[in-house]
């Protein structure tokens, strides 16, 4: 996924360690001087003046090298900045009341294409300031503003991608599947999910989840829980760990970086996980051996397409309200690593009579992107 | 005051006390200060050099940062006005020997009650700038007594039931974050904030723009933490209440020979802090935010008051530079990572060290103190 | 004493410097074999200091130390002790949770295979104990905390011969001990001398130098004034040397007949720190223009009843009345602002902030009495004002405000407590061991103080471990044994022996077991 670019060959050279994304507080000293030792091993060049594109990343209030949200919306922009001549500052601000300052100073600067800014935090101060700075471009993630025509608003319809999950996970449930010593349960059909924050937002996915589940598998039985954060792996583990001593033979999760809890128990307990947002058997390559697939969706074909309009001076083409859909493309399911091409054909049959009912219009979920 | 007719000796009175008040250990004092932030930065440039960047570039930036534009200078006042008030929150706690670990989560406290109480009364009174004077009176009277609630609870417990304060302020930080977070999620929520959010405040509760025009700055804001740092010093350094709790401080027995009620002082104490943190929150609530956010994303404020007031040992007055170098420092550690590709955690590395270096002996003194430690006196 | 000619210990030219404070300046001073050698001198006169330079705690800044001939650099007290030097300190270095035996050979234990060989330590102190008599060797394996300070001042003795000091520095010993315990222990000091050891012995009470020590060296401002037998001078002579001048120490007589009661106690039970019973029914009456003596050895309710009627301890039972007012109830400020005045007993703990200088000492205790108040706010000026008075009055050195309490001498930071309490004009002033510590000039000054405040009418209560300080002052005195009054006397009519056995809980008439270990609990709690 992370491809490298001349000006954030640092970032990339760091290991991608699970538990290393969440919030990073600000002075937190020894975390710090570690990177510090990170960085100086890299060894990268100062930033080079004078790229022919410019663009800014915002991120949320996680920050980034989450593996999951920031990381995806910016692998986006470094994908376009392999093909133009394009510089990227990414800003990393976990304050959300510092938003509205940074996002006035980056624009202040007057020199970027586009200005991208991760998570719905963002929305408040963007009001002001796609007011303020009217000839700024700007890309918000999970929310739109209203009739400003110079921001590029887009909603991740998670609900869509829960559902796939749950299609996903109550086929495989009723099927057998065996690798590196974990396995199915095919006999019982027994699923579950493991939530982060018990929030609005996690609480559409969980939803959204059961009714994909139950619209493939009507006797399948969703055991759901919160770990109660998206950072505590340790969490996470427990909660997934107790659904499977329950008979859960496949797990979900949508609790951000704790979610490499959930593998770890899937992989202690010889049993499957599904992984969210990007797909995890890559980012969380040690579990590889028990993702059997991931529900993605392609912030980063958003951002890519964003910023490439932004050059092109195509703007007109991405402004306004956006949807990250099924139906626009942007998300699907997709097979883990390890399971490429072995998994039943019954996985890929239903996958796509979901899709093509959303498409259709068939199908009416009762959580929206954000909650329900 | 004293019934002084003859000037002359009046004057050399006052300048006896001006004497004492300024000694050489507090010269003392600054002077380390001075030379251990210079000290923490040079290996920080050092540190920048060995990671492949430029020191001179990241110098310049760093100054430029915290003072070079006028945006900079609105930028570190903004970061100083709430590192001060956190700062003297603190220093008013340790000075009189209490360990108030809880600004953080008074600051919290007093921030959604001024949020709260703001937009419950707002519908009742006049829209435009009275309304909007009025209302920041409310929610400012409602952060402080309720900020200073919120700390009188672990004073009252130390007092009277023995109760650790440096664990039970810990405990109430979780407490204060993890309800209020619950409250600004659920039955606070703004009906229509799309993220984790109460109400916005009224557009005309807010500081007037004066010198500034800065979104999150104001004057006004800056201009209260200066107030309230003099209100405290003169509190401390001239009413029998502050001699009363610095006497405690310095020294439990001797208060207790003097016939102060240690039990009464250290919940007075606690009060008092956590109402200079209720008020901190509210200037954070009104002057930046305009609502108020799950407290767990919000800035450490009520902890970096305690490095704050540790490299002011403690001072009141010494707060406001204290206050001012971190200011500088996070103004600067923002504007380097908006303009210049040194990551972040190398700057918070950097900023990490200058409170290692001068924070931290401080830190050490006032343990040394509490555990009795030292040697005897000759 | 002893005309063996060879010198145990030699000091030549020390001088010692704490920055521009020359504690040590030029001192010479020898220690023959098998002698006893006082070293007699104020408090602050550089006594422990001196000792410190030879025990190893402090390197001088200039001169040479001889041990047994040999020119020696101590680097720190072990090296001392491995050169036959040890130091019993006024403050015990015991670990009181541990036991007798554990605290002995703590740092030394005797190995075999590795491990302690514990009776091969069990025996070789038995056997020291033995040989002077000690009753250490049973209480080998009791916890230090449990023993009375008598036994502790001899296991840290019994740690040092352990050690192998053929030298041994006491260090104001005689402080905690009743009469009768000093006489035990002058006898153990005397059985060390005939064993062969050379003994320091620091001092400021010139009757113990001039009975138990062959010399007797006298320090005054750092510098040593001469050395003298002690078969060859008297008290007099002695405190000559100390002060400088001649020093009174008669009884003073006093005018006039006290008057009504100030202060009257009745019933009083009180408990200490650790929730144990310290003052059990004590009644007493302290009357206009009198001085009340409280006597008796440290630790045997003093402390806790003087608290009770300061207002520093809440008591468990009886009423106390002051000025005709039922003050059971009052908070100790509400007892300073009726005019109880009080020195305290720990006058750097209690009596002065160390950090805060002396004008911002002055406010102590006078925070909500005006004119040093006006309201809420403290009148600075004044105070300062007050301060310099107190000052100049009480003859404070060095004679400026600004200086921190902690800069000050113990002298001088106690006549400034007192001349603050007396300023205070009360009604009663409690005084506890108001010169403990204090060098002659200044008990005699203390003294003179105390008795004008008594013959301005005031009432006065005295706690004082020293007797003739008591004798010298009060017009009755108590005896306080195990938190009762054993007798209320005259104080001009009983003898400093019969004072004596009264202190140990025996009526005057009574016969006495001259046991030297009578039960006396260390009660210097601290916070």
């Amino acid at each position: 996924m992370s491809r490298q670019t001349q000006s954030e060959g640092d970032s990339d050279a760091r290991p991608a360690t699970p538990n290393s994304a969440g919030t990073v507080d600000r002075r937190t000293f020894l975390a710090s001087t570690a990177a510090v030792g990170a960085v100086g091993l890299a060894g990268c060049a100062d930033d080079e003046e004078g790229a022919e594109y410019n663009a800014a990343i915002i991120s949320s209030p996680a920050g980034f090298d989450d593996n999951a949200f920031n990381d995806n919306a910016r692998d986006g922009l470094r994908e376009a900045a392999e093909e133009y001549d394009l510089d990227i500052n990414d800003v990393e601000e976990t304050e959300e009341a510092e938003y509205e300052s940074v996002q006035a100073e980056l624009a202040e600067q007057d020199l970027y294409d586009v200005i991208v800014m991760v998570g719905q935090q963002h929305y408040d101060p963007l009001v002001n300031n796609s007011e303020t700075y009217p000839d700024q471009n700007w890309m918000l993630i999970n929310d739109h503003v209203e009739g400003a025509a110079n921001v590029s608003g887009w909603i991740e319809m998670n609900h869509e991608m829960s559902f796939l999950a749950g299609v996903a996970a109550g086929t495989l449930t009723t099927e057998s599947i065996e690798h590196e010593g974990s396995s199915t349960n095919p006999d019982e059909s027994v699923v579950g999910f493991v939530g982060g924050e018990d929030i609005d937002l996690i609480n559409a996915f969980e939803t959204s989840y059961i009714e994909g589940v139950e619209w493939v598998n009507d006797d399948a039985e969703v055991l759901t829980g919160y770990g109660g954060s998206f950072s505590d792996t340790s969490a996470a583990n427990d909660v997934a760990a107790s659904q499977i001593d329950d008979g859960a033979d496949i797990v979900w999760h949508a609790a951000s970086a704790a979610g490499g809890g959930a593998f770890s128990a899937a992989q202690s307990n010889d049993r499957f996980a599904l992984g969210v947002d990007v797909d995890q058997s890559i980012t969380e390559d040690q579990y590889a051996d028990v993702i059997l697939g991931s529900a993605v969706k392609a912030l980063n074909e958003a951002t890519y397409d964003v910023v490439t309009a932004a050059m092109d001076g195509d703007w007109g083409g991405v402004s306004g309200e956006r949807n990250l859909s099924i139906e626009q493309g942007g998300i699907d399911f997709i097979t883990g690593q390890e399971f490429e091409g072995s998994l039943p054909a019954a996985l890929d049959e239903n996958l796509e009579d979901a899709k093509d009912a959303f498409i259709a219009g068939e199908i009416e979920l009762t959580c929206g992107p954000t909650g329900c | 005051m004293s019934s002084v007719s003859d000037t002359d000796e009046s004057k050399s009175r006052l300048e006896r006390i001006a004497g004492y008040l300024l000694d050489a250990t507090v010269l003392e004092r600054i002077g380390i200060a001075v030379g251990a932030t210079a000290f923490a930065l040079l290996i920080g440039l050092v540190i920048v050099a060995l990671a492949g960047y430029d020191p001179f570039r990241f110098a310049t930036q760093l100054v430029v940062g915290a003072f070079g534009s006028e945006r900079a200078i609105a930028r570190t006042l903004r970061f100083s006005t709430l590192f001060v008030l956190a700062g003297l929150a603190v220093a008013v706690a340790f000075r009189a020997g209490v360990f108030n670990i809880g600004v953080q989560g008074q600051f919290v406290v007093g921030g959604i009650a001024c949020v709260m109480s703001i937009i419950w009364t707002a519908p009742y009174l006049p829209t435009g700038t009275v309304g909007g004077v009025l209302l920041i009176g409310i929610g400012v009277v409602n952060a402080i007594v309720f900020g200073g609630l919120y700390g009188a609870l672990p004073g009252a417990l130390k007092a009277y039931a023995g109760a650790n304060e440096i664990i039970t302020t810990i405990m109430l930080n979780f407490i204060a974050i993890g309800v209020v977070g619950w409250l600004v999620n659920g039955p606070f929520r703004g009906e229509e904030a799309t993220s984790v959010r109460t109400e916005q405040l009224p557009d005309y509760v807010a500081f007037p723009q004066v010198v500034f025009s800065d979104p999150n700055f104001s004057v006004v804001g800056f201009g209260i933490a200066v107030l309230s740092v003099i209100g405290v010093a003169f509190v401390l350094t001239r009413t029998r209440y502050g001699y009363d709790m610095v006497t405690s401080g310095y020294q439990a027995t001797a208060a207790r020979f003097s016939g102060v009620d240690s039990k009464q002082t250290i919940v007075a104490t606690m009060t008092l802090s956590g109402m200079i943190a209720g008020l901190t929150g509210a200037v954070f609530a009104i002057m930046i935010q305009g609502s108020y956010t799950d407290p767990a994303g919000i800035g450490n404020y009520g902890f970096d008051g305690i490095a704050v007031s540790l490299l002011a040992a403690n001072n009141p007055i010494g707060v406001v530079p204290a206050g001012i170098l971190f200011g500088g420092l996070e103004s600067a550690g923002s504007h380097i990572q908006i303009r210049s590709d040194v990551p972040v955690q190398l700057i918070n590395g950097i900023i990490g060290l200058v409170v290692l270096f001068v924070a931290v002996p401080e830190l050490f003194r006032m343990i040394g103190a509490r555990m009795g430690l030292g040697g005897d006196d000759r | 004493m002893s005309t063996d000619n060879s010198t145990a210990v030699r000091l030549d030219g020390i001088t010692k410097r704490f920055g521009d404070v020359v504690a040590n300046d030029d001192v010479t001073f020898t220690l023959e074999e098998g002698t006893i050698h006082a070293l007699l001198g104020e408090n602050g006169s550089g006594k422990t200091t001196l000792m410190s330079v030879l025990y190893g705690l402090y390197q001088p800044t200039d001169g040479t130390i001889v041990v047994d001939g040999e020119e020696q650099s101590f680097a720190s007290p072990r090296d001392a002790m491995a050169a036959g030097v040890g130091m019993i300190h006024q403050h015990f270095q015991l670990i009181e949770p541990m036991t007798v035996l554990q605290n002995v050979v703590l740092g030394h234990e005797p190995t075999k295979n590795g491990l302690v060989d514990e009776e091969a330590a069990r025996e070789e102190i038995t056997q020291i104990s033995d040989r002077y008599g000690f009753d250490v060797a049973r209480h080998l394996d009791t916890p230090v905390r449990d023993l009375d300070v008598g036994v502790q001042q001899r296991i840290e003795i019994v740690k040092s011969l352990y050690r192998g000091a053929d030298v041994l520095i006491l260090d104001e010993p005689t402080a905690v001990l009743t009469p009768q315990e000093v006489d035990a222990l002058m006898e153990v000091m005397d059985d060390l001398r005939a064993d062969g050891h050379s003994l320091i012995f620091i001092t400021h009470k010139l009757d113990e130098a001039l009975s138990a020590a062959d010399q007797i060296t006298v320090l005054r401002d750092g510098e040593a004034v001469g050395s003298v037998d002690s078969a060859e001078t008297d008290e007099r002579g002695l405190a000559r040397m100390m002060v400088g001048r001649e020093v009174l120490f008669d009884r003073l007589e006093r005018e006039g007949e006290p008057g009504d009661p100030v202060l009257t106690a009745s019933d009083l039970r009180v408990s200490g720190d650790r929730g144990v019973e310290q003052v059990a029914d004590v009644d007493l009456t302290v009357r206009e223009g009198e001085i009340f003596g409280i006597a008796g050895v440290q630790g045997n309710g003093q402390t806790e009843l003087i608290e009770a009627i300061t207002g520093l301890r809440s008591i468990d039972d009886g009423t106390i009345e002051f000025g005709g007012r039922d003050a059971t109830e009052m908070s100790r400020r509400e007892r300073i602002e009726s005019g109880i005045a009080y020195v305290p007993e720990d006058r750097q703990k209690e009596g002065l902030v160390q950090e805060y200088d002396l004008v911002r000492n002055a406010l102590l205790g006078n925070q909500t009495i005006e004119p040093f108040v006006d309201g809420a706010l403290v009148d600075w000026p004044f105070v300062a004002d007050h301060a310099e008075s107190i000052v100049e009055e009480y003859d404070v050195q060095p004679p400026t405000t600004t200086s921190e309490a902690s800069s000050l001498s113990g002298g001088n930071q106690q006549k400034f407590i007192v001349g603050r309490e007396i300023e205070r004009d009360p009604d009663l002033m409690v005084a506890s061991h108001p010169t403990r510590g204090v060098d002659i000039g200044a008990i005699e000054f203390i003294h003179n103080r105390l008795i004008e405040l008594r013959d301005r009418g005031v009432a006065t209560l005295l706690v004082s471990s020293k007797l003739e300080e008591v004798r010298k002052l009060a017009d009755r005195v108590a005896v306080m044994y195990e938190g009762e009054f054993v007798d209320i006397v005259d104080p001009g009519g009983v003898t400093e022996e019969e004072f004596g056995l009264l202190m140990t809980g025996h009526g005057v008439d009574e016969e006495v077991d001259p046991g030297p270990d009578l039960g006396i609990e260390d009660e210097e709690v601290t916070e």
